[in-house]
């Protein structure tokens, strides 16, 4: 399975919300009488909204909003807070959780109780695309009445307080849908029976999400009236409407066009820190685990990887494709998780000479059409990158790779390919073996906003067959990845991380080339009163994950229905010349070759065009 | 029409000497653009999206790359795919044409369904999955629009062939025993193939465009610049947005001005087949 994309937008999605809290946010107080409404603009929008089957960022951004997790994360540290549960308990051996649920209700009035806790643990836990990694050390979840729950695990696990991303959804409605049909077909009724301050009242998918509030909210009553997500047919759309008013936000701003973007009048854009990354990553999948796998074994030389590290300048690629709103990463931690991260040992800075002579001492030597080779082993590569429309970075960042790495004689052909055919080629199969077909590939990771765990647990041999896609196996690697995760002193765990991460710039099963903030932007004249509330001080933690509690604090904004205006009139206005000129002389032809029709048909065409008096009905 | 026939038909009016010098300079752009271009067209450079400049007469794309560069390598891609997606064309619609038209019968009724099919089939929509359908390459994208567009031909060369099957001169040589290769090789193709010629030249355009359309959709040649695929990097890095017009207007006005002057070509010598489409025009 492929959490990567569902990380992404984990990260991602959660990047709406933060930028709903970050900013008390407003709404245009138009359209629905006296309830404001807070406007989104996005590109891509849910495909479902059940959680079981799921995979999209976007729809974290709903359920994030519509539902609540056991333990909810205080927007000013992340740290926990009450959510289902309003308060815990920590046995002394770490390792018995005891919760107390609070009194809650759903949305159609129902209480919530521990049977819900316990049937979303469980069954959202194992069967849930996105959500079966974290409960992989619980042992039981038991009841011992309608408002406890008591959660045993194998070893000490700090996510069960914190990290435990699970949404918690109503049993009395959920748990009476056949497994079969919730892991695959099912659409839930609405509206979204839920525990958030807005529920899903409407879902026209690939149009138009509307979220009401939910009458038995009992928390802070959220200033606005409704949320509507509307859905665009591409990024310049979403970020031309928002210039134009038509939205009040855009959670997701392509780096080409975020700095422009902040320039416009009334729009202000806000990038907050994020643990996510792009990489180039390598197929080293072991011959014995892969016998299968289509791969240049020239990938799993070391000194060729170590000579693609130097030959890549990542700040170019910072530049180029990112217009430079990420920086450079140096190794698999991001920056982000500051009380963890120390530079790495190795962080191969941009020496094309070097690399070349790390080649040259490899014994691979340029051919005659500048390529290197050893015995007939080229260092010809594929490299799979997603589509343009999906990732114009990446896209733009494969580019540059392999023009950077023909400079020192390795070449990458450039492919590429839809995000599930990526997926398809890293997941790929044979005899119930992993059988990854490709040499390399740039995408990227988001991780967990508390715990570097989950990214460090792609390079485990653990995860060969689940979330690893560079198949990278390292014994003292994996025996670090077990300590760390069970270590509850920061300095320490540091301390192992750091090993960890100097294993890894040493073996390179990644090359991580930028550490990518979240882009964002919103409408000063429709969100007064800015100021995020997530990283409060250091702001060293995003607020994103933070859930639904800084949408809470968002009110209506100072002025609504201001008309922005537009600087591309002109240019659309002189494309459009061109097509209808392009057109105009296709249709001439056309008439030109019918001969005497041609009369007889404007006739026609004259009493069609009479107006039939409906063009001015509103629609 | 003799080939003499053909050069004076095409110097005789401002459209012909038009066409012809655009055409004229697109083809020499088209062999030597490689070396005409004054930066390697895939070279990135840190000058993103800047306006035209003595250093870069057409300005730069979203990586740094020279357009003005890219718009003569590019021109190549468009040339080939134009006229060899034609020449495709042609030679299937005159085959099927001369077969359906000659022969009659089953042959007839069965070709001419085809062509049919073909006819009323939407076009664009059928290239976009058939080129989706196949990996992307130049030779994929001729033969996908060749495959096509060949029905108008097949359909006009029909109705020219089945009115000279029963002119006297091909009776007699019918009489006088010849058989229906003979026929078809020195009465049916030399009779047609001013028809052919003048929708070949027609069908350039209609190649020229639609290859741009697919580049525009992504569907071509990824290894390979040319003005629609141009047009597509434009348009996917949100030059318009950007107000970056000198990366969408050069390209937009090349392909606008070659399909102009092939055109322009192509209505001159169906007027001269067809002189009756000249006084429609002059009335």
């Amino acid at each position: 399975m492929n959490s990567k994309r569902i990380r992404n937008i984990a990260a991602a999605v959660i990047a709406a919300l933060a930028l709903l809290g970050a900013m008390a946010l407003p709404a245009a107080a138009d359209e629905q009488g006296d309830a404001p409404v807070l406007s989104i603009g996005w590109a891509q929008d849910p495909q479902t909204l059940n959680p079981f089957i799921g995979l999209d960022e976007e729809d974290y951004t709903i359920w994030a909003i519509n539902w609540d997790l056991l333990v909810n994360f205080d927007p000013e540290d992340l740290s926990p807070a009450p959510g289902i549960a309003e308060s815990w308990k920590v046995s002394d051996d770490k390792k018995t959780v005891t919760f107390k649920i609070a009194d809650r209700k759903w949305s159609d009035g129902v209480p919530v109780t521990s049977a819900d806790v316990k049937w979303s643990l469980e069954t959202l836990g194992s069967e849930g695309e996105l959500f079966t990694s974290y409960t992989n050390n619980v042992t039981s979840i038991t009841t011992p009445d309608k408002k406890t729950v008591v959660i045993k695990t194998s070893k000490p696990d700090a996510r069960i307080v914190g990290g435990l991303l699970i949404y918690i959804l109503p049993k009395h409605i959920w748990g009476k849908v056949p497994l079969s049909e919730l892991t695959t077909t099912y659409q839930p009724s609405l509206p979204l029976v839920g525990t958030g301050p807005f529920i899903v009242t409407e879902f026209d998918r690939g149009r138009l999400i509307k979220m009401d509030q939910n009458p038995e909210f009992d928390g802070k009553k959220p200033k606005f009236g409704q949320l509507q997500f509307i859905k665009y047919g591409n990024q310049d759309a979403v970020e031309r409407a928002l210039q134009l008013g038509e939205i009040d936000l855009v959670p997701e701003v392509q780096a080409s066009t975020f700095k422009r973007l902040g320039e416009q009048d009334n729009i202000k854009t806000v990038d907050s820190p994020s643990p996510a990354f792009t990489e180039l990553a390598f197929n080293l999948c072991p011959e014995k685990l892969c016998p299968d796998a289509q791969v240049n074994p020239a990938i799993r030389d070391l000194p060729v990887r170590q000579a693609i590290a130097y030959s890549i300048d990542r700040e170019r690629i910072n530049q180029i494709a990112a217009s430079d709103t990420s920086f450079v990463a140096n190794g698999l931690l991001p920056s982000y998780y500051k009380s963890f991260y120390e530079d790495p040992e190795n962080t191969y800075p941009f020496d094309p000479e070097k690399a070349k002579q790390i080649l040259d001492d490899a014994g691979y030597l340029p051919g005659d059409d500048g390529i290197r080779e050893k015995d007939g082993d080229r260092l010809s590569f594929n490299l799979y990158t997603r589509t343009r429309s999906e990732s114009a970075y990446n896209a733009q960042a494969a580019k540059l790779v392999a023009e950077m790495a023909r400079d020192v004689g390795i070449e990458f052909k450039v492919q590429e390919v839809s995000v599930d055919k990526l997926t398809e080629l890293t997941v790929r199969q044979v005899d119930g073996k992993p059988a990854p077909d490709f040499d390399a590939f740039i995408w990227g990771w988001g991780g967990d906003a508390y715990d570097p765990s989950f990214l460090l647990s792609l390079m485990t041999t653990g995860e060969i067959g689940g979330s690893s896609d560079s198949f990278y196996s390292n014994a003292e690697y994996d025996k670090l990845f077990n300590e760390q995760s069970g270590e509850f002193d920061v300095e320490k765990r540091k301390e192992i991380i750091h090993r960890m991460i100097n294993r890894l710039q040493q073996d390179l099963p990644y090359i991580v080339l930028t550490e990518d903030p979240n882009l964002q932007a919103y409408r000063t004249d429709r969100i007064a009163n800015v100021e995020p509330t997530c990283p409060s001080g250091d702001g060293d933690i995003f607020c994103e994950q933070a859930g639904y509690a800084p949408l809470l604090d968002l009110a209506p904004g100072s002025s609504s229905g201001d008309e922005g205006s537009s600087g591309n009139g002109v240019l659309i206005a002189i494309i459009a010349a061109l097509v209808i000129a392009v057109l105009a002389f296709v249709l001439i032809r056309h008439r030109r070759r019918r001969d005497e029709p041609l009369e007889v048909e404007e006739e026609t065409l004259e009493v069609e065009e009479q107006p039939d008096g409906t063009d001015g009905e509103e629609k | 029409m003799s080939g003499r026939e053909a050069v004076r038909v095409l110097f005789s009016s401002w459209r012909g000497r038009f066409g012809i010098a655009v055409l004229v300079v697109t083809v020499f752009v088209a062999i030597f653009g490689s070396a005409l271009a004054p930066y390697d067209p895939t070279a990135s450079s840190l000058d993103v999206l800047q306006p035209p400049s003595f250093d870069h007469l057409l300005g730069t794309t979203e990586s740094g790359e020279d357009v003005f560069s890219q718009l003569l390598v590019g021109t190549r891609t468009s040339v080939v795919v134009g006229f060899a997606a034609a020449v495709i064309s042609a030679v299937l619609g005159s085959a099927v044409g001369i077969f359906s038209g000659y022969f009659g019968g089953w042959t007839d009724r069965i070709l001419d369904s085809l062509e049919n099919w073909f006819l009323v089939i939407p076009t664009l929509p059928l290239m976009i999955v058939l080129a989706r359908l196949l990996d992307p390459s130049l030779g994929v994208l001729v033969a996908v629009i060749g495959l096509t567009s060949w029905a108008g031909t097949g359909r006009i060369v029909r109705a020219q062939v089945m009115t000279l099957r029963e002119r006297a001169f091909v009776e007699r040589a019918r009489a006088l025993g010849a058989g229906d290769t003979y026929i078809i090789r020195t009465h049916v193709l030399p009779n047609t193939l001013p028809l052919i010629f003048a929708n070949t030249v027609l069908i350039i355009a209609v190649a020229i465009l639609s290859e741009a359309a697919l580049s525009f959709l992504g569907l071509g040649d990824p290894s390979r610049i040319s003005w629609g695929s141009m047009l597509e990097n434009a348009f996917g890095s949100g030059a318009p947005s950007a107000g970056a017009w000198w990366y969408v207007i050069p390209p937009g006005l090349c392909i606008t001005i070659l399909v102009l002057a092939v055109t322009l070509i192509g209505f001159l010598y169906e007027e001269y087949i067809n002189p009756r489409l000249a006084m429609d025009r002059e009335s």
